[in-house]
């Protein structure tokens, strides 16, 4: 072509072979240089490895109760290094065997929520009109109804199981990410890239799922690392309440309501659960501020 | 007694001192990536009743110079050189100094009216405020001279108007209250960024017709600053061409349009689209792109895309230099 | 006109105010209001007119990225407007839009690569990835694109590179007709320069036809052969440019060529103005009359009292105006 200034290609052909940097992996350099995020999703990653992996290393199960040593003190160099409690099952393993049901109902419930909240909101706010009124009136309707009555319901509905506790927390929780993502599609729809897909003949569901869908992203990942946190304390409060996760399972919110009802005599049985739920939380907290400072546009 | 002190001119005619001096003006930007340099050593002086326009594209750092002499750099930037207005050194100067100056005698007008004002405001409130803070008038002298100064700036009905909000102003008419606020003290210096960018071309000429008699009436000594040549045609008596934060070429409106010596000059005249030139065919273009603010660069910062360059261009940058006629010129291969 | 690529018969746009489930009381904006033309293949139709006389709206509507409240948009001799679903997806192959933002119209989050070939995908689901990326690299090479730089994000390039970026993906499928929002406007003057070069030699190479919406009449010179002009979604005149830039007929398109400030200081300071007074009136409540009236400096009682009709003049030209 006559036309291309020749300056244009020479001056950008020395970098052009490599590939460019995409925002999501900028975001996550951005991520990385945030030293207490990166450390405390390690700190994060370790609770984790030790909730899911550790109680394979023992060689007794969760629920069994060893007769000769009921209530045995903390003793490291012991066969319970935490001790045990009052039916003599052994502290620690309680501990990491709640942290598997607390963690797996916060990221999977975290996740499940989010994905059903920002497939629901994409589509109501890209597609706008009727269908986003009629659409975000029932999250309204539902955000209306009171918690504990929605919790109670599913409860008697589904049974007092940890897969009951998990249906009720997504259904009260898929709100607000429902919410935030008509907002970001809302705001995409009016974007003349949007309208350029349009123009080219892509079909609405292609627009959804290759343009709103990613470009939510950002937004979607900072809320649900902070969606996380409010699964796994709802899950606790629940449990604390006796809603949640019923014996003989348990979770970090059951040991420290049972660590709570003897908190006169043994204080263990309440600082153990509540230790790695205050750590995981904080944890999860830096972690969310991180994402938040490396994903949010607007503070760039 | 003598009222405004006399200095000689490059002809060595006596003129007026300049109210504003300008010298080797430096404006560094603390990036993620580093430093940047946006303004490079740029030097120029205003007097009385003379209107100098600055050109340049984005990235030409055409508004951090007007933003370094107002003391509104942003947080990230140091301002090194010097800024006189009145003789006084104005640059990194005291906030409270700076406002004693800003608003009384030195003003400005920015490019959107909409930002600048505030919204939850009556202009009536925000003009009266500049008044009584900086001429210890009343307030009911103070609407009284605001509204005198709407009606100057040919707002209609403005002893009504002058108790709305600035949302209840059409974009034309935002754009002069912005002007009769920095025309309410009678500045002695005006600066103006980009004052007609954001308006459609009808209202602009309103616009352009109405700060040129203002601005002759209070004989001020004013700074535009435009990537519009047309503007700088219509409403300037001296022109300073700038790219990459340093001054290319400066000289008298019609010397510079008549004879481009500049090859970036030359290449931002020719184009530009014109209602009288021939479109048989193609305009003539200048190869690549704007410099991106990058960190300190050696040559001449137009190298990368000047048609003319030679090796020298590359190595070491052209200082500005002085000629006949109070024309000046940044380059190797042109004599001023 | 048989021969005419594009017609449009009297397009209105109209955008109700304050809509809610209840609905909402308010006004009516009438951004487009009763626009016909023709465009001819191969040739530029310049849209010209300030903010808020719908030149945008009207862009978009004959795109269908906007509803159209009443009108026709005749495409190829079938009925555009009123194609199904399918048959829409099909004719858009032909007909596609570059905007005003080059980063904003650019996804990003996907590489330059995938834009300009995200439109073949959807036309062409059938195409090899080998030759996809041959097709690709070919349109950015005739844009002016390094084909090297297809692994790159938009945030990587300048304004004039993404702008190329968009022109790249509106030309990949060798459309008829290309709608140019307001493509220079956002850009430098030696760019703006480098991408109305580019789009006239596209145009003269390719055969396009061209709506280019600009509210700068400088640049519609430069590369329309006929110019519209719209005054609050009306047209005031259309004619050839060589006639239009010599004799503006309409009085508001001869103030609209007066108000621009010429590159020139000595015709700038000899030059005879003709300033208008007064804002653009509101698109909500458009004056009686003639929609110029309340600032056209020879209108008389009766420009208030009857809307003078779209007439032919000897030289071709449609002028709207009773005394012109």
């Amino acid at each position: 072509m006559s036309d291309v200034p020749a300056g244009t290609i020479e001056a950008t052909l020395e970098r052009a072979e490599q590939p460019g940097l995409s925002p999501i992996r900028a975001s996550w350099r951005r991520f990385c240089r945030n030293r207490l995020a990166l450390g405390s999703l390690v700190i994060l990653g370790l609770i984790a490895l030790l909730c899911f992996a550790g109680p394979l290393f023992f060689p007794y199960g969760v629920e069994d109760a060893d007769f000769e040593n009921i209530s045995a003190p903390v003793n490291l160099f012991s066969a319970h290094p935490f001790g045990t409690d009052d039916f003599g099952r052994d502290l620690l393993l309680r501990v990491l065997d709640g942290g598997r049901v607390s963690l797996a109902v916060g990221f999977v419930g975290a996740l499940a929520a989010v994905f059903i909240g920002v497939i629901y909101g994409a589509t109501s706010g890209y597609v706008g009109g009727l269908l986003d009124n009629v659409l975000m009136r029932t999250v309204d309707v539902l955000y209306g109804i009171p918690y504990f009555f929605l919790v109670v319901l599913i409860n008697l509905l589904v049974g007092r199981t940890t897969a009951g506790l998990f249906v009720s927390i997504v259904v009260v929780l898929w709100l607000t990410p429902a919410v935030i993502a008509r907002g970001q599609a809302v705001s995409l729809r009016h974007r003349e890239f949007v309208d350029a897909a349009r123009a080219g003949g892509m079909t609405e569901w292609q627009i959804i799922l290759q343009h709103i869908v990613p470009n939510s992203l950002n937004v979607v990942i900072v809320y649900s690392s902070l969606l996380v946190l409010e699964v796994i304390i709802t899950e606790s409060f629940l449990s604390f309440l006796g809603l949640g996760v019923q014996a003989p399972a348990s979770s970090w919110g059951s040991l420290i309501d049972a660590g709570a009802r003897s908190i006169e005599t043994d204080l263990r049985l309440l600082l153990l659960p509540g230790g790695f739920l205050v750590a995981t939380l904080f944890c999860l907290n830096f972690v969310a501020d991180g994402l938040r400072d490396a994903f949010d546009p607007n503070e760039r | 007694m003598l009222s405004t002190p006399m200095s000689a001119d490059p002809l060595g005619r006596q003129v007026a001192a300049p109210i504003l001096s300008v010298r080797e003006l430096c404006v560094d930007f603390k990036l993620e990536h580093g430093i940047v340099r946006a303004v490079d050593g740029v030097s120029f002086d205003v007097r009385r009743g003379e209107v100098l326009g600055i050109v340049g594209e984005s990235g030409s750092g055409k508004s951090q110079i007007l933003m370094a002499a107002m003391g509104l750099t942003a947080v990230n930037g140091k301002c090194s050189g010097s800024v006189t207005f009145e003789g006084r050194e104005i640059l990194n100067a005291s906030p409270e100094k700076l406002d004693k100056i800003r608003g009384s005698s030195m003003s400005m007008i920015f490019q959107d009216p909409m930002t600048s004002l505030n919204p939850y405001m009556r202009v009536q409130d925000q003009l009266a405020e500049v008044l009584t803070a900086h001429q210890g008038k009343s307030r009911k002298e103070a609407i009284d001279i605001a509204v005198e100064m709407l009606e100057r700036v040919r707002i209609p009905d403005a002893a009504r108007r002058i108790s709305l909000y600035p949302h209840e102003f059409s974009g034309g008419m935002r754009q002069r209250v912005m002007i009769a606020m920095a025309l309410l003290c009678r500045p002695a210096l005006l600066f103006a960024d980009e004052p007609t960018t954001a308006l459609d071309v009808t209202v602009q000429a309103q616009i352009l017709d109405l700060l040129s008699n203002l601005v002759r009436d209070l004989n001020a000594a004013v700074v535009i600053v435009t990537h519009d040549l047309g503007v700088i045609a219509r409403m300037c008596d001296r022109v300073m061409v700038l790219y990459g934060g340093r001054v290319m070429e400066e000289a008298a409106i019609d010397d510079l349009f008549e004879a481009p010596r500049h090859p970036y000059s030359q290449g931002l005249m020719a184009a530009t689209p014109r209602l009288d030139d021939d479109v048989a065919h193609d305009l003539r273009t200048i190869p690549g792109a704007p410099r991106a603010l990058t960190g300190k660069m050696g040559g001449c910062p137009f190298a990368p895309r000047c048609e003319r360059r030679i090796e020298r261009c590359t190595i070491e940058t052209p200082a500005l230099l002085r000629g006949a006629g109070g024309r000046a010129a940044a380059c190797h291969l042109v004599t001023p | 006109m048989s021969e005419a690529l594009l017609s449009v018969k009297d397009l209105k746009v109209h955008f109700p105010l304050g809509k809610g489930l209840l609905g909402g009381a308010g006004g009516v904006v009438k951004a487009v209001d009763g626009i016909s033309f023709d465009l001819r293949p191969g040739e530029t139709l310049g849209i010209v007119g300030e903010s808020g006389c719908g030149k945008s709206t009207l862009g978009r509507a004959i795109l269908r990225l906007t509803r159209t409240t009443e009108g026709q948009v005749v495409w190829l001799g079938q009925d555009f407007l009123g194609l199904d679903k399918n048959s829409l997806r099909e004719a858009r192959r032909d007909l596609q839009i570059i905007f005003q933002d080059p980063l904003a119209s650019l996804d990003p989050r996907m590489t330059i690569g995938a834009i300009i070939a995200r439109p073949l995908k959807t036309f062409c689901p059938d195409l090899g990835k080998a030759e996809i990326d041959k097709r690709v690299k070919e349109a950015m090479a005739q844009v002016g694109l390094a084909p090297e730089m297809m692994r790159r994000y938009p945030h990587e390039f300048s304004g004039g590179q993404c702008q190329r970026i968009g022109i790249a993906r509106a030309m990949i499928l060798r459309p008829k007709l290309i709608v140019c929002d307001e493509p220079v406007s956002a850009l430098d003057v030696s760019i703006q320069a480098q991408i109305i070069n580019l789009l006239r030699t596209l145009q003269a190479e390719l055969g396009l036809s061209l709506l280019f919406i600009s509210h700068n009449l400088s640049v519609v010179r430069h590369i329309s052969h006929r110019v519209m002009v719209l005054y609050l979604g009306k047209v005031m005149e259309i004619g050839a440019r060589e006639a239009f830039y010599a004799n503006p007929m309409h009085p508001y398109s001869k103030a609209l060529i007066s108000a621009i400030p010429l590159p020139d200081p000595k015709a700038e300071r000899a030059r005879e103005r003709i300033t208008l007074q007064g804002d653009l009136p509101s698109p909500i409540k458009p004056p009686e009359g003639c929609r110029f009236c309340t600032r056209c400096p020879i209108a008389t009682e009766l420009c208030h009292a009857s809307e003078p009709p779209l007439s032919p003049r000897a030289d071709g030209r449609l002028v709207a105006c009773h005394h012109a």
